[in-house]
């Protein structure tokens, strides 16, 4: 996240646009992140929430999504850090009022849980957010030689677990 | 075999998850905010807990009125840790919240649904206690509002110590001073003085706006020292307590006010010897980022580690106060993610790979019966010290107290 330089304000962004491009996309990388639909949804309500309360001073930021991507993220990665339970799980799938996801994306859903949660922070944003190594180290707070091994290994056991599932189903 | 595609994956996933995501509307979410700041209001006391963090509880011993300390239990024989689950009889749910107050007393909070979930339908929560530093737990039956909230909220666990604790609910606060043999309830509006004592330092002591009520505000521009049930104006510390400021405030075991300042740049301390009547503002410390002092209020500490932005990369430096002066020390290791000061000159360290430790100022000393068992894969563990000088590291799934003195400690380890 950078602001403006002084005297360099860009003009502001108005707060609806900003929200109807971006809800979307940040909700698609929580919900890889997550794997729960409900969930996404609501942080990323939320964190476009604190993105309004400081409206004023983050629009003239360089890139306000940059600040909502981090918010959101920050949100989801203290949210799973909480003890889930059965029943909130099932409570959760009671409240979801959304089309059932397809086979792909169960797929690829089932494939990211079995990663841990720094390699699927860091696949999802590198292919959902598009961020680079250096953007991503950036928000996690590590070194960038961090990252590329959390992705490198998150890429050979999604391919691994992928092959098999694919093996598995043509069998 | 196919060669798996991930971007094209990925690229799927977005084109076919993305229209599954509604934004609401514009109303929606200002209808949200309104809530957040509402709800912001009766939690102020929480937050300012947390932005001042453990150290506001250093001045055990200080209050008459309190539970006396007890003797800590005595140190294990063989080394090993103590291994214990927190499981009371005859309570239902997930443990939502555990909070120990010293090396005996702690409150559990069960939940058989999330604090978040709006329909709590059919949920119910639960509180337990324990006197023996969690050997044995004693369900501690809440009045029946607890269950049956008119309003959606969180609940959450605001001890003082043994005997006087505020359970948060979504009405407002249901607040025993008997150690849980009887409750008075007070709506969201009325904390009553125990409650706001919860989210102060030992004396009272919090930094919330001027003009506050009992709800404890922090959404101003500029903040103040303040002390609950203190007649008229304290002198305000020598700096500029701005609102969206890293601020903290440790009420030390000897008497001494610490309030620290930063925005960005150096941290800014100021300390007080005689209860907030004159301040020194110390020399700033490039570099520094928090401070420490340990509980009795004896060493005080400077380091450049914050939880917020942490890095193995980062040098982690280390200042103590010697002679009212600071004197840098041999640096941190670099995977210490966590620090705390306790009594004894010592520093209390957890690393990225759940090991805990002492820091000597000058080297490392390891705790080996707690070496990488401490970390739930990704989540490292972090250290607070309790105004017995108690260790508390805490991870998603576990809470180890560390209860003696300097080094030579018993640790048990409560099981979520």
């Amino acid at each position: 996240m950078t602001a403006a330089p002084p005297g360099a304000d860009p003009p502001p962004v108005d707060f609806s646009e900003f929200y109807q491009a971006h809800f979307q996309r940040v909700a698609v990388q929580l919900y890889a992140y997550l794997g729960d639909h409900a969930e996404a949804q609501d942080l990323t309500q939320e964190a476009f929430c604190r993105t309004l309360e400081r409206w004023e001073r983050i629009s003239a930021y360089d890139d306000p999504s940059a600040f909502v991507r981090r918010v959101a993220w920050n949100l989801a990665t203290s949210r799973l850090r909480r003890v889930r339970t059965a029943v909130r799980h099932l409570a959760r799938q009671r409240e979801e009022h959304v089309p059932g996801p397809g086979p792909d994306r169960v797929m690829l859903l089932e494939a990211l849980t079995i990663l841990p949660a720094a390699q699927r922070r860091a696949i999802v944003l590198h292919h959902l957010a598009q961020l680079t190594v250096a953007e991503i180290a950036d928000q996690l707070g590590v070194p960038e030689g961090t990252v590329k091994s959390w992705l490198s290994r998150a890429r050979a056991a999604l391919a691994r677990h992928l092959t098999e599932r694919q093996e598995a189903g043509r069998a | 075999m196919r060669e798996i595609n991930l971007d094209q994956l990925f690229a799927e996933f977005e084109a076919t998850a993305a229209p599954t995501f509604r934004p609401p509307g514009i109303a929606d979410l200002q209808r949200r905010m309104r809530r957040r700041r509402s709800w912001r209001s009766l939690l102020a006391g929480l937050v300012v807990l947390l932005l001042t963090g453990p150290g506001v509880y250093a001045t055990a011993g200080l209050d008459a009125d309190r539970d006396p300390p007890d003797p800590a239990p005595s140190p294990t024989p063989d080394g090993q840790v103590i291994e214990r689950k927190v499981n009371p009889l005859g309570v239902a749910g997930r443990l939502a919240d555990l909070r120990f107050v010293d090396a005996r007393h702690g409150w559990a909070l069960f939940d058989t649904c999330s604090p978040e979930d709006t329909d709590r339908t059919g949920c119910r929560i639960d509180l337990a206690r324990t006197a023996d530093g969690g050997a044995t737990w004693q369900r501690t039956p809440l009045p029946d509002t607890a269950n049956n909230p008119r309003w959606a909220g969180p609940y959450y666990l605001l001890p003082l110590d043994g005997r006087n604790l505020t359970v948060g609910v979504p009405d407002g606060y249901l607040v025993t001073t008997d150690g849980g043999a009887s409750f008075t309830e007070h709506p969201r509006e009325s904390p009553p003085e125990v409650t706001r004592l919860a989210v102060a330092t030992r004396r009272g002591y919090l930094l919330q706006c001027p003009g506050s009520g009992p709800l404890i505000e922090i959404n101003c521009a500029e903040w103040e020292l303040a002390r609950i049930g203190a007649a008229g104006v304290l002198t305000q510390p020598p700096v500029t307590l701005s609102g969206e400021a890293e601020k903290g405030l440790i009420d030390g075991g000897d008497g001494r006010i610490w309030v620290t300042f930063r925005n960005g740049g150096p941290l800014t301390v100021a300390v007080s010897h005689d209860d907030a009547a004159t301040w020194e503002k110390l020399p700033a410390v490039s570099g520094a980022t928090q401070l420490l002092v340990s509980p009795d209020g004896r060493d005080a500490w400077l380091v450049s580690l914050t939880h917020a932005d942490f890095d193995t990369s980062a040098a982690k430096r280390v200042w103590r106060m010697v002679s009212d002066r600071w004197q840098e020390r041999t640096q941190l290791p670099p995977d210490t993610n966590s620090v705390a000061a306790v009594n004894g000159g010592l520093l209390a360290v957890t690393n990225m790979w759940g090991n805990v430790g002492y820091w000597t100022g000058d080297r490392y000393l390891d705790v080996p019966e707690l070496r990488r068992r401490l970390t739930s894969g990704e989540h490292p563990p972090t250290v607070q010290v309790l105004p017995d000088d108690t260790i508390v590291v805490t991870t998603p799934t576990d809470t180890t107290l560390g209860t003696g003195p300097t080094q030579t400690r018993t640790w048990i380890r409560h099981l979520h």
